[in-house]
């Protein structure tokens, strides 16, 4: 099973991104289990978001607890005790513009600042589309260009042509951009 | 078809599918989402639904009497307060053995205001005489809502029925779950057979006269012997189901029970969680059983007295409390069901309002029990 | 006779309606509204209070006739009546 939690604030599309990565996983045949942690909606409240992905049925129903990745959309709410959550060797995404040293060593940190390019594009801190883009370069059974169309289908769903664009034009930049840092191609 | 989807789409969804002819609503958290993903169904024009927007909950309760009564398909759905406020009408629903299918999105009764999930609201509506059933995903909420027509329907029945889910956490997880075609969705549910109804002008008849010290009694001991016919009817029904969609359910649902002495016994998503920790002692050699009531009311008293009476302890998760009763309501039916069997049976109160339910709870409780602690205890309350 | 759980409709329903037919309530009454026709203008009022419509209004002979098969001697008509053309009469010795 793998394991992922969503740091975000309320507002920046994290549960969206969630159950969009769970619609998706599931047509790849996965079982999933997305879900956010709820409590009276407010924009900028802090949520976390979950998500399961297995081979085989999910059973349990509660918060996860030992995380295989884990993401902060907003970098005000990172603290490294939170990644106590984080298995070793796990995965650590931030969107954040400055540079955060743990003292972890075994995490495999990846910074990026989505937010700024979602600023630019969109001109809302809607960053959860662009950090998509790292799904398909983190995780190898993962198509790019299926999971780039199943993504565009879906959002085009629920908004606008011109939201929709706007938001792939952010996952097309990040994209670029986790090239340009970390080396491999996607 | 797999699909993923939250509990409350896949209630809204096995309502598309389901198509009533009639569906009165009121939203209120966390059950909006089923009536609001219904009514976009509505206004794409998927189903043919007359969708009333009531200006209560009683009213929608009372809207879909009037509308099951004229012979009307009725769905509706709610949640907590929501239930509470319909309690009046839901009496009248089942007192008049009318088909309606209730899908309810268990949340904590206020107060102090809450809206996670416990199962205090439909507790409440344990004697109203309707049939309950608990689902534990959104898999078993799609699958309920199908048969759940059916089996209110059948004419030896005639009963409203609930099916429940737990509220976010059931409601609101997004879950990978097979859907069927709807044509093979039509033929399982059929057309609603039942004649007779309000309109229907070469009969008339009057719906809900008053009844009073003369004939009162006659109907409440119909709808005594009508519900005691319900578990064998759902049986007949899973049956079907089974050999249709190959899904395989029964009132009860027991696990690792076999070799097991301690067994839980539990509603809804906590089932899941307690599995799951089941699998994992089990790889360390603890074999501890689990026992998911699902058919709540009526209660399968000879299925539950059949799993439990060689059981050296017994632990009972009740996701509501009875203040000032000797326990809760799961545990005061499974001690009287199995009265001639002196077992050890425990009571648990856990996740009201939502609390938490880990699966490090399960070992906590495991615990408390092998130490012999008090017989009826609460879990997770800071004490 | 009184009937056993299983000789009733479920539900309280009630069959081969209208039952009201069949109800005669005209042995309720203890008083009996009689009509002076002299002093009735046909205004209709009473018909329309009546609640168990024994009032009518007959169009052959013009005149408003009292059903004494369902009246129970409420009085309302009589009450009703603005010219006092209904007056409620102690009848039992006519039985």
């Amino acid at each position: 099973m793998y394991e992922i939690t969503f740091h975000s604030r309320g507002g920046q599309g994290a549960k969206s991104a969630v159950m969009l990565l769970g619609k998706i996983f599931s047509q790849l045949d996965k079982n999933i289990q997305a879900f956010p942690e709820y409590g009276p909606e407010r924009e900028g409240a802090p949520v976390r978001t979950f998500l399961r992905i297995s081979e085989e049925e999910i059973n349990i129903k509660s918060s996860i607890e030992s995380n295989d990745m884990m993401i902060f959309l907003d970098d005000s709410l990172f603290s490294e005790e939170k990644i106590d959550l984080l298995k070793e060797n796990g995965i650590l995404i931030i969107n954040t513009g400055s540079e955060i040293q743990l003292k972890r060593k075994d995490v495999k940190l990846y910074l990026m600042d989505i937010t700024k390019v979602a600023l630019k594009i969109i001109n809302r801190n809607v960053p959860n589309i662009g950090l998509m883009a790292f799904f398909p370069f983190l995780m190898n059974e993962i198509n790019e260009q299926k999971f780039k169309k199943d993504l565009e289908e879906l959002l085009s769903h629920k908004y606008s042509k011109e939201i929709v664009e706007k938001n792939m034009k952010t996952y097309d930049e990040i994209k670029k951009q986790i090239g340009e840092k970390y080396g491999k191609k996607i | 078809m797999k699909m993923a989807l939250t509990g409350a789409d896949a209630a809204a969804y096995a309502m598309k599918q389901i198509n009533p002819d009639v569906l009165p609503m009121y939203p209120i958290t966390p059950q909006t989402q089923i009536v609001m993903k219904f009514s976009e169904y509505v206004a794409n024009g998927e189903v043919n639904t007359e969708l009333i927007t009531a200006e209560s909950e009683h009213s929608a309760m009372s809207s879909a009497i009037g509308s099951s009564a004229a012979g009307a398909r009725t769905m509706t759905a709610t949640s907590s307060n929501g239930l509470a406020l319909m309690h009046e009408i839901v009496y009248i629903a089942s007192s008049m053995r009318l088909p309606i299918v209730m899908n309810v999105v268990n949340r904590a009764l206020s107060g102090p205001i809450n809206i996670h999930c416990d199962h205090s609201d439909s507790m409440a509506e344990r004697d109203s005489g309707w049939i309950q059933i608990y689902n534990e995903n959104p898999q078993e909420v799609y699958d309920h809502n199908l048969m759940a027509i059916k089996l209110s329907e059948d004419s030896n029945i005639l009963l409203p029925t609930m099916v429940l889910q737990d509220g976010f956490i059931t409601s609101h997880a997004m879950e990978s779950l097979n859907v069927e075609a709807d044509s093979k969705v039509k033929s399982f549910i059929g057309k609603k057979k039942y004649e007779g109804y309000l309109l229907d002008s070469k009969n008339p008849k009057t719906f809900g006269a008053i009844d009073l010290t003369d004939y009162y009694m006659e109907h409440k001991y119909q709808q005594h012997l009508a519900i005691k016919e319900v578990e064998g009817k759902l049986k007949t029904i899973y049956k079907e189901f089974e050999e249709k969609f190959g899904r395989k359910y029964n009132v009860i649902e027991e696990y690792n029970t076999k070799d097991s002495e301690i067994v839980f016994v539990a509603m809804s998503s906590s089932c899941g969680t307690i599995r799951h920790r089941i699998n994992e002692m089990k790889k360390d050699g603890y074999n501890v059983g689990l026992i998911k009531v699902r058919l709540f009311r009526p209660f399968p008293i000879d299925e539950i007295v059949k799993a439990l009476k060689d059981k050296k302890k017994i632990i009972v998760l009740d996701r509501a409390n009875s203040p000032g009763a000797i326990g809760g309501p799961l545990y005061e039916d499974i001690v009287s069901a199995t009265k001639d069997y002196k077992l050890n049976i425990y009571n648990i109160i856990y996740g009201l309002g939502g609390r938490n339910f880990a699966p490090k709870d399960v070992d906590e409780i495991l615990l408390k029990v092998v130490k012999n602690q008090p017989f009826v205890d609460f879990h997770g309350v800071r004490r | 006779m009184e009937k056993k759980y299983d000789e009733v409709p479920i539900g309280g329903t009630i069959e081969n309606v209208p039952t009201s037919i069949n109800f005669k309530t005209g042995d309720w009454k203890s008083m009996t509204p009689v009509i002076d026709h002299e002093k009735c203008k046909k205004c209709k009022i009473c018909t329309i209070f009546c609640p168990d419509e024994a009032l009518i209004f007959n169009e052959k002979t013009q005149q408003i006739e009292i059903d004494y098969e369902y009246c129970k001697g409420c009085g309302i008509c009589a009450r009703e009546c603005k010219f006092g053309a209904i007056q409620m009469k102690d009848m039992r010795d006519q039985k």
